[in-house]
């Protein structure tokens, strides 16, 4: 196929995954990421040279709790605020505030964004309440389970 | 007091009726990642049971976890959104249902070189179309930023940094450690080879010598 001189041929991608993708809903985006993180981050973290074993271990299990309590807790968080702000919107309490006259978005995004806004404020409690705890056990649980305070043996 | 409270509720109302969800995306997860920075880097540092040796490790790795997620979140979401909106402009992404349109229309249109490609779309349907695939694929390039960010770039960036704080902290000229005096029959072995008047001159008076009652002179 011919195109214009300079132009390329683009891309073509499903539109549907990219407008699903673009309506992920708060808890949906932070569960995304937190399952990608769950691959990743420890992968890395178990792959880092630098370190010797014990400490890499250390860093492996720190890593592996914290993606997985941030993302139950992040979860958890944005669903609730969510549903918080579904009851808001439909009993009026709070408004979408029209900009020139004009309605930019429509209730259900305007919800997202309060879902996604109430999570963000209610993380500055719920890190320190659920979080902060929730690490350190699951941390001492590794540590326990694994015997990562014992010198791994050497080969 | 009624009045601030409206003046709030208003405020939430103007901020989370932004149309623009990729800088809503880009904003909250910035803060979001700052505030659990933080939570983390506590559960470290308060944790009995992880060794003083690995803190030295974990607790910086931890700092700077959360300071180049911060920075990393917002770089590479406003990168990658950005990126999205000129990929989609310039025609380098278009939706898999605009293809036959595209492709029909570039063949009549091969002797020109339209500026934008929504010259290709010209009906209102392909039109509308196009424009709202240009708003989503920059709001899924924006997530998708996020998610690189923080499953990928950070936690490689902050090994390498970590390990160099590591070795600056290595080079650094080590302090002086105080050196405690040494207690009397220390010296009394070190001297004992000395004769009476030297060993006398350099430890001290009788009262050493009837302190320990194995020195013989």
């Amino acid at each position: 196929m011919k195109l214009p001189s300079g132009a390329n041929m683009p891309i073509f991608v499903p539109s549907k995954i990219v407008t699903k993708l673009s309506n992920l809903s708060g808890w949906e985006q932070r569960g995304l990421t937190g399952c990608v993180a769950i691959i990743t981050q420890p992968t890395i973290d178990a792959l880092n040279p630098w370190i010797d074993k014990k400490t890499r271990n250390y860093s492996v299990a720190k890593t592996t709790t914290k993606a997985l309590v941030g993302m139950t807790v992040g979860v958890s968080v944005r669903y609730l605020t969510e549903k918080i702000s579904k009851i808001l919107v439909e009993n009026n309490i709070l408004e979408i505030v029209k900009k020139d006259g004009i309605r930019e978005i429509t209730d259900k995004q305007f919800i997202k964004n309060l879902g996604i806004f109430f999570g963000v404020l209610a993380c500055v409690f719920t890190n320190f309440i659920f979080d902060m705890p929730m690490t350190k056990a699951g941390i001492n649980w590794c540590v326990e389970k694994f015997k990562l305070d014992k010198e791994p043996e050497k080969k | 007091m009624g009045a601030i409270a409206a003046g709030l509720k208003r405020e939430i109302c103007k901020f989370c009726s932004h149309a623009n969800m990729g800088d809503f995306i880009r904003t909250t997860g910035t803060i979001s990642w700052a505030l659990s920075c933080i939570a983390y880097t506590c559960a470290v540092i308060f944790n009995d049971k992880i060794p003083k040796e690995q803190k030295k490790f974990l607790v910086p790795q931890e700092i700077i976890d959360g300071a180049i997620n911060v920075t990393l979140y917002w770089t590479i979401t406003s990168r990658l959104k950005k990126f999205g909106e000129i990929a989609v402009d310039k025609g380098l992404v278009l939706p898999k249902s605009l293809k036959s349109t595209f492709l029909k229309e570039a063949k009549n249109a091969s002797h020109i070189k339209p500026a934008k490609v929504d010259w290709y779309f010209n009906n209102s349907t392909t039109l509308q179309e196009y424009l709202k695939f240009k708003k989503t694929f920059s709001i899924a390039s924006s997530l998708a930023g996020s998610i690189v960010a923080v499953a990928i770039v950070t936690p490689i960036t902050r090994n390498i940094v970590a390990k160099g704080i590591e070795v600056f902290k290595s080079k650094m000229p080590r302090k002086a450690q105080p050196v405690a005096p040494l207690p009397p029959y220390i010296l009394y072995e070190r001297k004992k080879s000395l004769t009476f008047d030297k060993y006398l001159s350099k430890v001290g008076t009788p009262e050493i010598r009837t302190s320990y009652p194995g020195l013989k002179i």
